[in-house]
């Protein structure tokens, strides 16, 4: 995933910690979020099982698509607390390599999921006056 | 063989004996994959790919089973066993059919309610059985860590007993389920 323009960071020198959280909300309405997806065509040896092994850059690579945010909500009215971001819950047409991470954190995922569940559902911390669904 | 060997039942059925081994290997198989799913990271995935059509495939075999139960004769209990006994064997076995028929379901029921993907195999998916309630996942995901233990229990006290008769009391417990043909003496 490539954005289709980099974060906005010349803010950081400002005294609010939640800069990038609330630069996001605010520039959403304005214009949305993209990114590309693009896929990097292997060959035969390249390794598909350690991301923090890069491939040769001369690999082909193909834009297949782009994801687009134009909006956000909070916790109240979205269901983000309900969904398990489970990388391995993939759509058709769409296969997990052997990275052992994916695994791994789909365990963990499993496990945070299933205590989030648990808990009584509070009021979002964050609110969204300006948000409407 | 004699007339006597004939008419005098010592042995479950071999279809009986045959859903009795197939059911334990399963099972076992099934408590290992569980506990070895959640203490692990790198095999998660496997696992748990294992672990939910392995479910649904005892689900099926303890049906099939049971209704073969309903048709089949049995064979009298040991003389060394009182009515009393008698009565607790009987409701320990309808105890582990129950939980062997929960069990699978609360698995399946709380992939449902969570609204994950029940795949079977590659693209073979289970359709849910509950409505998508996170709440409810929580309960039975609760409900069927709770349902492994006792059935782990269950299993202890059914394979402590047959030890106990067929070692201490000596009544050929163990004959009436062997894998292989015991000849009435």
């Amino acid at each position: 995933m490539q954005p289709f323009a980099p974060a906005n960071t010349t803010g950081h020198a400002r005294p609010d910690k939640n800069y990038l959280f609330e630069a996001l909300i605010a520039g959403i309405l304005h214009q949305p979020l993209q990114w590309r997806l693009i896929i990097t065509i292997g060959q035969a040896n390249d390794p598909t099982n350690d991301a923090t092994i890069p491939w040769p850059d001369a690999r082909e690579q193909v834009d297949v698509g782009s994801l687009t945010l134009d909006h956000v909500e909070s916790e109240d009215a979205g269901r983000c607390r309900e969904i398990n971001f489970d990388p391995l819950v993939l759509p058709e047409g769409m296969a997990p390599s052997d990275d052992p991470l994916l695994s791994a954190r789909s365990a963990v995922y499993s496990q945070s999921f299933t205590r989030r569940a648990g808990e009584k559902k509070l009021p979002s911390a964050v609110t969204l006056p300006e948000v409407r669904n | 063989m004699s007339i006597s060997g004939a008419t005098e039942q010592r042995q479950f059925t071999a279809l009986m004996r045959l859903f009795h081994w197939l059911t334990a290997a399963l099972v076992l198989t099934m408590l290992g994959i569980g506990l070895a799913m959640v203490a692990s990271l790198a095999d998660y995935h496997r696992l748990v790919s294992i672990h939910r059509p392995l479910g649904i495939l005892i689900l099926i075999v303890v049906v099939i089973r049971f209704v073969n139960r309903r048709y089949s004769t049995l064979p009298p209990f040991p003389a060394t066993m009182s009515p009393r006994e008698r009565s607790v064997a009987s409701a320990s076995e309808l105890f582990l059919y129950a939980l062997l028929v929960v069990q699978p379901l609360v698995g399946w029921g709380m992939l449902s309610a969570a609204r994950y993907p029940i795949t079977l195999y590659g693209s073979i998916h289970l359709f849910p059985i509950l409505p998508h309630n996170v709440v409810l996942y929580a309960v039975l995901r609760r409900g069927h860590t709770i349902l492994a233990y006792l059935l782990f229990l269950t299993f202890l006290a059914h394979f402590g007993d047959v030890l106990f008769h067929t070692w201490v009391v000596r009544d050929g417990t163990f004959s009436r389920m062997a894998p292989w043909r015991v000849r009435a003496h």
